[in-house]
């Protein structure tokens, strides 16, 4: 019964927005749909309590039980209560303090977490592109083909050759690479139909808490 | 004595520089605490018939960092509702002399986010203490009927209201001794726009960048004036269409002023000189008109939308004249390009002459008939697999344009034709030859038949090309067996800055396609044809009309009503529009008022119907009245109001969707032509209604495949089910799993497993929480904590209990550990720092990816990879499986993730679904290769079976 009635319910849902898909008139598409799209914004506010519950729970133990480092739990509990109570009190729009957190911590931090992208990248880089078999050293020939085609030097460089760098590097894009890109795709689709198919037949019901 | 001049000099500037410094020492400087707004005023704005305001004042200076100025309204000078806002960037401030800002057209005015009862803005410090300023944060009038009461008859308002609300939510309430439907003022929205006549009152309140409220403004008043803006026609262009030497028609194309509100009343034709024209205007008793009487064509609102009329030239004994029942000219023939011709706006005194500076003007030219733009009959047709809301006007065949070419020149010399093409599904384009010949030669140098239509055609140019012109030879074929081949033309002309072709316009039948354009004109619901669609160019076929269902409708609010607590709006209602007859049936939202209303209808139509001697006609006319009658009988069984407009609902649906059309082709210069659909047998007009389709076609193919995939799983479940061994590859990323999970148990070390970055509603985060269970099982049975931090809020509790079940499955539920399954963050890069901070923090042996990434997972997979954790990844993000095998030990690509938990499990059921999955896709495998053949020699119903995306 615990799960026999939630299956149910997707199995039945499943369904209506499998038509959703094919049905195009506005019985579906509007009266129905729609309808059934404004249940679902129900869910988030209860989701919402819970995420913040775990979050806090979870933290609290941290500071309860003196893991390590448990000190940066007391930021985060001090920046979801100074948010959230600065929000409440003088709301959200432009030029409240909510706005000027978010404009002098989260911003910076968020664009530093990003920037590092481009250190990790160059390390990566340096991983793959270690001439170390056949299939490196071809994936290290492509690369700086690939760079060479994207940068006003490869052109300079190119320009007494018969043939254009730019257009060997877009020839690896258009034909090897997005061949294996669509060859991914289609076991992707292929995929995600098959698992969509497993939880509306029930087959798979993992997501439904646990087992099979 | 030079020297001295030189230090008096000296002694002037600086006496300057002293007086400035001290100017400046003692001048005022302004604060946030005395900033204040100056020369604020408000404006009647001209010519816009009363509906607005302009408010206008001086910025404060930008070091006040202002962020925002708030508007508020009032009708009397004491009460002040917030009514909108200019919003500024505080950092770069405002660089004008004067803001302004326009208090015009509909705005809300309250709806069901606008406070409850009166709210003082606390916020605001008065000048006064007479005056209130009442509004929050983005509402300025309550839901409060007394005070909304005060703004009856001080505003045009109109109630938006909601399709179900509307025909469900109304009551009847009398006011006045008159019948309204009252609707509950927390279903409907208002929206507010300023009358004229009414005097108003404003005060503008600065705010900083922390959202402090500054001083208000003075408070001012303004009245917009009811001050209609009338400009004659800014062009007209006239022409005489002669059939050989006979005149046929005179064509008149004027064009409106830009913002006119005004209407042309009337065009006026003279043989006179222009001064005697203007003598016409200025005629007075004492000093009358001395020149040849006009001729004056009036014009009704109705023509006056085209911008067109085509005036027919009577013949009487060999003479030519202009004739209507007012006035008539004769037509001199000879001397036509002599004739005056004037249109005038409709308050008289606005006129258009041939000397009116800032405008165009061509006197009458004489054009043939044949050189009138040809438009063939237009169709209308529904859009297939739609929802009903678009039906199409198509007028021409399938077009090919030629849009860009380009050279390419290593390893020869290439040129790259780009084409577009025009069709629509009645008549589509099925392919075209190409055929490309140098200027001065016969042969062509290229050509080919273009099956495929990718928009591109790459070819070889001649080693003798010089830059010559190159003229394309376009031959259309289309879908349709009946329809002919035919021809198209373009130039491609060296053009030495660019160094590529440009192409011409398109010629059909030795007529440049771009030198005219098409206008739709659609009417519904009324007799009278309005614009859909103004000036579609001439290379396009057809135009896209969309006729939406309705969702709100729109009342005038008549008054806020304390007394019964409703907003009340008219009880009539637009019941159908008879396409046959052109009547529009307008009765009341209540049955009884219906009943009565219906009677006085009937009676009219039979005498209209009495009074007809055309038979057809009269028989419309009859129709007509049998529904009106039908609709009496169902009214006369005292049906109830909700029944009633049950009724109504269904005729409007049915009734206000349909729509005629007519297609002008014009070349905006007087050469025009009109075309309309022909007359039904019954000679009325034709209606067409959009058709909410019940299937959709372009995913046939989909739902074919999808049908037959089914019963492939369901033909391999069964064949597991009864134990048949189904070989499934090895995939060294889930044989991985098992080891990775011991080797966190023999380090004694977490596990950390991250379940992507989308929501549950994503296909890659179902297969992950499938891989998750797994994970959690092995886990759990060799009692290794897991850690599963979530992104999604609504994924975090999903998780907890399949980690829980997990436990549970393992034998041991007492090393569940909820807190192990937590909510982190949805921002995407404090998400990364927290996991990365939990791989740093507890050391984790072992990390899974599974799911959706973007541009988060190197960050976090470089981290683990600096901790020496063993990883393993699994996505369907084509974009990050490269940083995926680059960092992680092994890679899940694709399909692999979604085929892991079936790997994993060993169940047969979830097996047999991957070996359907295989054997799907020798079946795509098939198409690709039969398709790419068939495609080769030119055959394409397989690749139009299939839709393209």
């Amino acid at each position: 019964m615990k799960k026999n009635i939630p299956l149910a319910i997707v199995i039945i849902l499943g369904f209506i927005f499998v038509g959703w898909t094919f049905i195009p008139a506005k019985w579906m598409q509007d009266d129905f749909y729609t309808a059934f799209l404004e249940f679902t914004k129900t869910m988030s506010p209860f989701a919402v309590f819970l995420g913040i519950y775990s979050l806090v729970s979870m933290h609290y133990n941290r500071i309860r039980r003196k893991v390590p480092k448990w000190g940066y739990s007391y930021v985060t509990l001090t920046g979801l209560v100074v948010t959230a109570t600065l929000g409440f009190v003088y709301g959200t729009q432009a030029g409240t303090p909510v706005q000027w957190i978010f404009r002098n911590f989260m911003m910076p931090i968020s664009a530093t977490m990003f920037s590092l992208l481009a250190f990790y990248m160059a390390t990566a880089a340096y991983k793959s592109f270690r001439a170390r078999s056949i299939e490196a050293t071809v994936l290290l020939v492509a690369a700086i083909i690939i760079m060479l085609g994207q940068v006003p030097l490869g052109m300079a460089i190119s320009r007494s050759w018969p043939i254009n760098i730019l257009d060997i590097s877009q020839w690896i894009m258009d034909v090897p690479n997005l061949a294996s890109k669509r060859g991914i795709l289609l076991g992707v689709g292929l995929g995600s139909v098959a698992t969509s198919l497993k939880i509306l037949l029930g087959i798979e019901r993992t997501y439904l808490g646990g087992g099979d | 004595m030079h020297k001295n001049r030189n230090k008096s000099w000296l002694s002037v500037i600086l006496c300057l520089v002293a007086l400035n410094f001290s100017f400046s020492l003692f001048a005022e400087k302004i604060t946030v605490e005395n900033a204040k707004i100056e020369n604020f005023v408000v404006e009647d704005v001209p010519g816009d018939l009363g509906s607005g305001l302009l408010l206008k004042w001086k910025p404060l200076p930008n070091e006040l960092k202002i962020l925002e100025y708030r508007i508020y309204r009032g009708i009397t000078p004491d009460s002040l509702f917030y009514s909108g806002s200019v919003m500024l960037n505080p950092v770069v401030g405002f660089a004008g002399e004067e803001i302004s800002f326009l208090d015009s057209g509909f705005k809300p005015f309250v709806d069901k986010s606008s406070p409850g009862r009166l709210v003082v803005d606390s916020k605001v410090k008065p000048l006064d203490e007479k005056t209130f300023y009442f509004g929050t944060a983005n509402n300025g009038y309550p839901r409060d009927l007394e005070v909304l009461a005060q703004a009856n008859n001080k505003f045009s308002l109109i109630a938006q209201i909601e399709k179900g609300v509307y025909y469900s939510r109304y009551e009847e309430v009398t006011l006045d001794e008159q019948l309204f439907a009252g609707y509950p003022l927390g279903n409907v929205s208002v929206l507010a726009r300023v009358r004229s006549g009414v005097e108003y009152f404003y005060s503008v309140v600065p705010l900083n960048e922390t959202r402090k409220y500054l001083r208000p403004s003075e408070v001012v008043s303004g009245t917009p004036i009811s001050d209609p803006l009338q400009k004659p026609a800014r062009e007209l262009y006239s022409n005489l269409i002669v059939d050989g030497s006979t005149p046929i028609s005179l064509n008149f194309d004027w064009e409106n002023a830009t913002g006119s509100y005004s209407s042309q009343a009337a065009i006026y034709v003279f043989d006179d000189e222009l001064e005697v024209t203007k003598s016409y205007f200025e005629a007075t008793e004492e000093n009358p008109y001395q020149g040849k009487e006009p001729f004056i064509l009036s014009l009704d609102p109705q023509i006056n939308e085209y911008g067109k009329f085509s005036q027919p030239i009577i013949s009487e004994n060999g003479a030519y004249f202009l004739k209507n029942e007012d006035s008539q000219l004769m037509i001199d023939l000879e001397r036509i390009e002599d004739y005056q011709v004037v249109i005038q706006a409709d308050n008289g005194q606005t006129l258009f002459l041939k000397d009116t500076p800032n405008s165009r003007y061509q006197s009458i030219q004489t054009a043939s008939l044949t050189d009138l733009p040809q438009v063939p009959t237009f169709n209308v047709y529904d859009v297939p697999n739609d929802k009903g809301d678009t039906q199409i006007v198509v007028w021409e065949k399938p077009l090919v344009e030629i849009t860009k070419t380009s050279f390419h020149e290593k390893l020869g010399k290439f040129l790259i034709v780009n084409y577009d093409y025009y069709d629509y599904q009645a008549e589509t384009l099925k392919s075209f030859d190409l055929k490309l010949t140098l200027e001065g030669q016969e042969k062509p140098f290229y050509e080919t038949d273009e099956f495929y239509l990718d928009n591109v055609i790459k070819l070889a140019v001649p080693d003798d090309y010089d830059n010559n012109t190159i003229t394309a030879e376009i031959i259309i074929k289309t879908n349709n067996p009946d329809t002919e081949p035919y021809t198209l033309y373009q130039n491609l002309k060296f053009d030495k800055i660019l160094k590529a072709l440009i192409p011409s316009a398109i010629v059909k039948n030795n007529i440049a396609l771009n030198s005219f354009n098409y206008e739709v004109y659609a009417k519904e619901g009324s007799p009278q044809y309005v614009t859909v669609a103004g000036k579609v160019v001439g290379k396009m076929n057809n135009y896209s009309d969309v006729i939406s269902y309705e969702r709100f409708l729109y009342e005038s609010v008549i008054a806020f009503d304390p007394e019964s607590g409703k907003v009340l709006v008219p009880g009539d209602i637009q019941v159908w529009y008879d396409g046959k007859t052109e009547k529009s049936l307008n009765l009341s939202k209540f049955a009884s008022v219906s009943k009565e209303k219906i009677a006085t209808e009937i009676t009219t139509v039979e005498e209209e119907i009495a009074q007809i001697t055309d038979p057809k006609h009269k028989e419309r006319l009859e129709n007509y009245q049998s529904s009106l009658l039908a609709l009496q009988t169902e009214l006369n069984n005292n049906i109830s109001n909700r029944k009633w407009i049950g009724i109504v609902k269904n005729h409007r649906n049915n009734s206000l969707r349909q729509k005629s059309y007519k297609v002008f082709a014009s070349n905006n210069r007087g050469l025009f032509t009109s075309y309309e659909l022909p007359l039904n047998e019954d000679g009325s007009y034709q209606y067409f209604t959009p058709i909410s389709n019940q299937f959709d076609y372009d995913k046939l193919a989909g739902l074919l495949a999808s049908i037959i995939f089914a019963i492939l799983v369901a033909v391999y479940v069964n064949l597991a089910k009864k134990g048949v061994d189904l070989y499934i590859r090895p995939i060294a990323g889930i044989q991985e799993i098992d080891n990775a999970i011991g080797r966190a148990t023999e380090m004694g070390r977490p596990i950390l497993f991250v379940p992507g970055m989308s929501s549950i509603g994503v296909v890659a985060t179902l297969a992950a929480l499938s891989i998750l269970g797994k994970v959690a099982k092995k886990a759990a049975e060799y009692d290794t904590r897991i850690l599963v931090p979530t992104r999604d809020f609504i994924l975090m509790p999903i998780a907890q209990e399949i980690v829980k079940e997990a436990h549970i499955e393992a034998g041991r539920p007492d090393t569940f550990d909820k807190n192990s399954v937590f909510f982190i963050t949805t921002d995407q890069f404090a998400y990364v720092a927290g996991v990365n901070g939990i791989m740093i923090r507890e050391k984790t042996a072992t990390n899974f990816y599974m799911g959706s990434y973007f541009a988060e997972s190197l960050l976090m997979t470089e981290t683990g990879n600096i901790t020496g954790a063993i990883q393993i990844a699994g996505t369907d993000s084509v974009t990050q499986i490269p940083f995926f095998i680059t960092t992680c030990d092994y890679t899940l690509i694709g399909e692999e993730l979604y085929a892991a938990s079936a790997y994993m499990s060993k169940e047969p059921m979830i097996l047999g679904t991957l070996k359907a999955q295989d054997y799907f896709k020798f079946i795509i495998l098939f198409f690709i290769i039969v398709g790419t053949i068939l495609s080769t020699s030119k055959i394409t119903f397989l690749l139009d079976f299939f839709p393209e995306k």
